[in-house]
C-alpha cells in the first residue's frame, strides 16, 4: 500500500476511531480533510474513485457527528455552550473554587511509613545535630560515609550554604511562598549537593521544609515555627 | 455468615479503605477479597452502613477495560459531604483549583475530552505558560485529569470525587453580583 493509499484508508477510518476513543468531532478539521482527499489522488482511475468516495462518505459522517454534538449539548444544557465557557473565563478565580469545591467529595486515606523509610529517617537523624550544639562528629561517623560528614560539618559547607540560598533559593521563595522541593531541586546539576544545602538551611530554622500529606508533595517556604515541623526527606 | 462475624469484617474493611498502601487511595476488589474472603461483596455493603453513620461513603470505580468486574474496580473510602474552601485549599491552590474547572468545564462541554492545545490556550490567557505547566502537571499527578496524544481527558479522581452535572449546573446559574 503507497502513502497516497495509506492516508485515504486513514480518512476512512475516522468516524470508527472517533466512535472508539470518543471525545471532541471538532478536534477533526474537516477542511484538511478534503484537501487531502483532493491531493492523495490514485493512479488507477477506478481504486482512485472508489476510495475517494468512501474518505468523503466518512467525512460526511464526521459532519454529522459534529452536529449530533452541538445538538446534544443545546438540549441537554438548553443554553449555548460559548456562553458558558465565556462565563467561566469572566469569573474569579475564588468564585469558580468555591463552585467546584461545592460539588467535590474527597477519597480518604491515610498514608503510612514503610519500615524502609523509617530505617532512612533514623540513618538521616543521625545527621542533624540538636539545635545551637557544636557539631561533632560522634555518632554520626556510625551511619554516613567520609563524604558525607564533610558536606555536612565543614564550615566552607555552611557558608556555600548560605551563600546558596541567598542566590538562589530566597528568589523564588520572595515570588512563590512556597517552592515545589522536587522541581526546584531537579534545575540543578548538583542535585545531591542542593539537598544537603535545603536539609542544612532546614535544620538551622533558614527556611522550612514541608509535606503535604494528603498530595505527598515536599514544599520549601519561608521558616514557619510552631506546630508547623520541617520535615526530614530522603536524598533519592 | 453469622452477623458478628459480618460486622467485624465490615470494620476491618473500613481500616484497610482508610489506610493507603499505594500512591492511590483505597484497594482494588481482588485485594479486599485476599483479606476479607470471597464474601467481601457483603463485607463491603455492611461496612457502607458503618461508613454512612460517620458522615462516609464507599465509593466503587470500575477497571475502564472490565467495567462489570467487582475484583478489577477500586474500592474507596469518600466523605458523604462536599468540600469547604478552606479544606480544598490545604492541598490545591486557588489557580490551581480554577484552572481545574475551566479544564472540566471545557471537557464536560466537548463531551470527555479536549485537545491539550485547548486547555493551553484557555488556561495561559489567565496564568503564564510555566504555571500552566506546573498545575497541568500537578493535576495529572493528583488524578484529576490524563493526558494522552495530546487529548485531555477526566481521570479517575474527577470521575469519582466531582459531581459534573451540579457543578455545570451552578456554573450556569452563576451571577458575577452575587
Amino acid at each position: 500500500m503507497n502513502g497516497k493509499e495509506e492516508e485515504l484508508k486513514k480518512i476512512i477510518e475516522l468516524p470508527e476511531v472517533l466512535k472508539k476513543v470518543g471525545g471532541d468531532p471538532f478536534a477533526i478539521n474537516v477542511e484538511e480533510l478534503l484537501k487531502k482527499i483532493n491531493e492523495n489522488k490514485l493512479k488507477d482511475r477506478v481504486i482512485s474513485l472508489k476510495y475517494e468516495s468512501q474518505a468523503l462518505n466518512s467525512v460526511s459522517i464526521v459532519i454529522e457527528k459534529q452536529e449530533e454534538w452541538v445538538l446534544d449539548a443545546l438540549k441537554g444544557l438548553k443554553i449555548d455552550p460559548q456562553l458558558i465557557k465565556e462565563k467561566v473565563k469572566q469569573m474569579p478565580f475564588k468564585d469558580l473554587g468555591l463552585i467546584l469545591a461545592k460539588h467535590t467529595t474527597p477519597a480518604l486515606g491515610i498514608k503510612r511509613i514503610s519500615r524502609e523509610r523509617i530505617k532512612m529517617a533514623v540513618e538521616y537523624l543521625g545527621l542533624i545535630e540538636p539545635w545551637g550544639r557544636k557539631p561533632s562528629l560522634g555518632s554520626v561517623s556510625r551511619h554516613e560515609s567520609e563524604y558525607t560528614q564533610s558536606i555536612v560539618f565543614d564550615k566552607k559547607f555552611e557558608e556555600e550554604a548560605m551563600e546558596f540560598y541567598e542566590k538562589s533559593l530566597k528568589q523564588e521563595l520572595e515570588k512563590l511562598k512556597t517552592v515545589p522541593y522536587k522541581e526546584f531541586i531537579e534545575k540543578f546539576n548538583e542535585k545531591l549537593k542542593v539537598a544537603f544545602y535545603i536539609a542544612y538551611l532546614s535544620n538551622i530554622g533558614v527556611i522550612s521544609v514541608l509535606r503535604n500529606p494528603l498530595t505527598g508533595e515536599t514544599l520549601i517556604s519561608n521558616p514557619l515555627g510552631g506546630e508547623f515541623e520541617s520535615v526530614a526527606i530522603p536524598f533519592g | 455468615m453469622a452477623e458478628e462475624e459480618l460486622q467485624k469484617k465490615a470494620i476491618k474493611a473500613l481500616r484497610l479503605l482508610l489506610i493507603e498502601t499505594s500512591s492511590l487511595p483505597g484497594l482494588k476488589g481482588w485485594e479486599l477479597k485476599k483479606h476479607l474472603g470471597k464474601d467481601y461483596l457483603e463485607a463491603i455493603k455492611v461496612a457502607s452502613l458503618e461508613a454512612d453513620r460517620l458522615g462516609m461513603k464507599i465509593a466503587i470505580i470500575p477497571d475502564d477495560e472490565a467495567p462489570k468486574d467487582f475484583e478489577k474496580a477500586r474500592f474507596v473510602l469518600m466523605t458523604k459531604e462536599p468540600l469547604s474552601e478552606a479544606d480544598y485549599s490545604r492541598w490545591l491552590r486557588i489557580e490551581e483549583i480554577a484552572s481545574l474547572a475551566m479544564i472540566l468545564v471545557e471537557i464536560s462541554l466537548r463531551g470527555g475530552s479536549v485537545p491539550l492545545e485547548v486547555v493551553m490556550r484557555i488556561l495561559t490567557e489567565k496564568l503564564p505558560r510555566w504555571r500552566v505547566n506546573q498545575i497541568i502537571a500537578k493535576l495529572e499527578r493528583l488524578g484529576y485529569i490524563k493526558e494522552e496524544n495530546g487529548i485531555v481527558f477526566k481521570d479517575w479522581r474527577s470521575k469519582v470525587e466531582i459531581d459534573e452535572t451540579g457543578f455545570i449546573k451552578d456554573i450556569i446559574l452563576y451571577r458575577q453580583d452575587k
